[in-house]
């Protein structure tokens, strides 16, 4: 309504600011032929005419002429007025019909500037600025609670199931036990998925940018281990972290432990639990690169390419049963670089070895 | 009754074998589309409970080597994916049910005897047998309207002989059905079952009921 209301008043004004023109210009231009005839002409007929009859006459054929003449440029001006307001107006309607369609349900759809006044045109880019903002801020809203709804229909369904299960009176203590800690196992799965992706819906690269601040790798790097033998995620001295104290890099604290926590959980939950996990600091020729190293025994070549989907899941044979099967962390580690504006990569060495390596840091 | 659950959560597997077992059904667990294709290659199910999103070989592929097979087995989908694209590809693809997860248990349950009934063109959920009868939702035997207890196992095989009247099983096919592929035990245990299912329907004045056709094996007339 706010549209069509701005639509109808813009065209009210132009048409009447243009008609007021015309007929400024037409009074003008009366007077002036008034002044034209007056001078010329009627002397001329002074002159020339016989009697005042004939004179009058003549002056009033004239009069007549010079109205014709008059009404026919009112017509033409005020068509051409029309036609000139109608074209002028075409970019401007294009936009308001572009602008109707914007919805929640399509909100990508931008307004066309092409034609529009120099004047309207910056309005125009910054509404289209807005609306693609508002478009990514949809769409990851929409991503975040469809995965969310995906990711936790397993580990609901697991704890329902087992709460039914264990319900039946036919089963004894120990049961009862084993039941319980499955349960608090797949309540735990689900913390840390909503935790990931939490941190990827919230993750925005201009948000990141404006972040920014320095950090010390070694210092975030030993929180992150630190939080993880609290939470008993994993026991002592199974990580070790070789980073020199004086590597300072520009990042979002919050998104680069958030990164950290992901890439270890998953080293953590993939890896054989009596090897160590080792995270480097290497300063190959190209850049400094941050390298997360752990066995990975039932990891093949041919996996590493689906490292990094959602979806993607190991056999469950070779997966840890606590795990749940919940392939989503290294999806959160890719989906968090791109965000950090980091490179991903990965390497498995001829020791079944997974190499996690992440580059293109801004170091200070 | 025979069941196929392919699932590759294990703590869901876990909750979802033992109440199935619970309630006498033979239960194979496949964590994966490849073993659930090797399953279903070996041994024939009434009911096969089929996650979609699957290691090795997904859920779909083999619902569509179940049907291109032509196996009755009736197919129950049970996914996280909630869209609708996704249930009308499975049910196009075979399925006969599609469960979204979470799910009630005790619903999963009533799904899979709706398909067990449907399996075997029964309108109704009770079998009937003279004085007999078996309440195949709530599982539950009588005679002449007095309970019937029976364990789990006595009631799938009482229930399987029932719903074939007329069929002679060997005791290595009602083994096959009563017990799951993993099972340790002999097939021996049904001459012991049916021996015990014997005196415990005598005493409710059913005698006679199960025939032993010698060299054969047995069935209900």
């Amino acid at each position: 309504m706010f549209r069509d209301w701005v639509s109808r008043s813009l065209r009210r004004r132009l048409l009447f600011s243009l008609l007021l023109g015309v007929g400024l210009s037409l009074a003008a231009f009366q007077l002036v032929v008034d002044q034209l005839v007056d001078r010329y002409i009627v002397h001329s007929f002074d002159a020339r005419a016989g009697s005042g009859e004939e004179r009058d006459r003549l002056l009033h054929e004239v009069d007549l002429v010079l109205l014709a003449g008059v009404v026919t440029v009112l017509v033409v001006s005020a068509l051409v007025t029309v036609l000139s307001v109608r074209r002028g107006l075409k970019p401007l309607e294009a936009a308001t019909a572009a602008a109707r369609d914007v919805s929640v349900e399509r909100p990508a759809h931008s307004l066309p500037l092409a034609g529009l006044p120099a004047e309207i045109r910056p309005l125009g880019e910054r509404i289209n600025e807005l609306l693609e903002s508002l478009a990514d801020a949809l769409e990851r809203e929409r991503r975040f609670s469809t995965d969310l709804a995906h990711e936790l229909r397993t580990p609901l369904a697991e704890i329902r199931a087992l709460a039914e299960v264990s319900a039946a009176e036919r089963y004894g203590a120990e049961d009862l036990h084993r039941f319980l800690q499955q349960v608090g196992a797949a309540a735990v799965s689900m913390q840390g998925v909503i935790e990931s992706l939490l941190a990827v819906a919230r993750a925005d690269r201009t948000a990141a940018e404006n972040a920014l601040e320095p950090l010390q790798v070694a210092r975030a790097v030993g929180a992150r281990i630190e939080r993880l033998h609290v939470t008993g995620s994993v026991h002592s001295g199974r990580i070790t972290a070789r980073v020199p104290q004086e590597v300072w890099i520009q990042s979002d604290p919050r998104l680069f432990d958030a990164l950290l926590l992901n890439l270890l959980a998953n080293a953590v939950q993939h890896g054989d639990p009596r090897e160590p996990i080792e995270i480097d600091w290497l300063r190959p020729p190209d850049g400094a690169v941050l390298q997360v190293r752990n066995s990975a025994p039932h990891l093949l070549p041919q996996d590493l390419p689906h490292l990094t989907e959602r979806f993607w899941r190991r056999p469950a044979h070779d997966t840890p049963a606590a795990s749940g099967g919940l392939g989503v962390g290294l999806w959160v580690v890719a989906s968090l670089c791109r965000v950090l504006d980091l490179r991903l990569s990965f390497d498995l060495d001829a020791t079944r070895h997974l190499s996690v390596r992440l580059s293109g840091f801004r170091t200070v | 009754m025979k069941l196929l659950l392919v699932e590759d959560s294990a703590r869901l597997s876990a909750a979802l074998v033992a109440g199935f077992r619970g309630e006498g059904f033979a239960v194979d667990h496949a964590a994966d589309g490849r073993a659930a294709l090797q399953y279903l290659q070996v041994h024939e199910y009434d009911v096969l409970i089929l996650d979609l999103m699957l290691p090795h070989v997904p859920g779909i592929e083999v619902l569509c080597s179940l049907r291109a097979a032509r196996t009755p087995t009736r197919v129950l989908v049970l996914s996280a994916r909630d869209q609708v694209e996704d249930r009308i590809t499975a049910l196009n693809q075979g399925a006969d049910d599609y469960l979204l997860k979470p799910f009630d248990f005790a619903e999963l349950k009533a799904r899979v005897l709706a398909l067990l009934r449907r399996r075997y063109g029964e309108v109704s959920s009770k079998l009937t047998c003279g004085a007999l009868t078996l309440d195949t939702n709530a599982r539950l035997a009588s005679s002449g309207g007095a309970p019937l207890p029976l364990t789990p196992k006595e009631y799938a095989l009482l229930e399987t002989l029932l719903r074939h009247r007329g069929r002679t099983f060997t005791r290595a096919a009602l083994f096959e059905r009563l017990y799951d592929g993993l099972s340790e035990a002999s097939d021996r245990v049904i001459e012991v079952m049916v021996s015990t299912l014997r005196t415990k329907l005598d005493k409710a004045g059913l005698p006679a009921l199960i025939e032993t056709r010698r060299g054969f094996g047995y069935r209900v007339p």
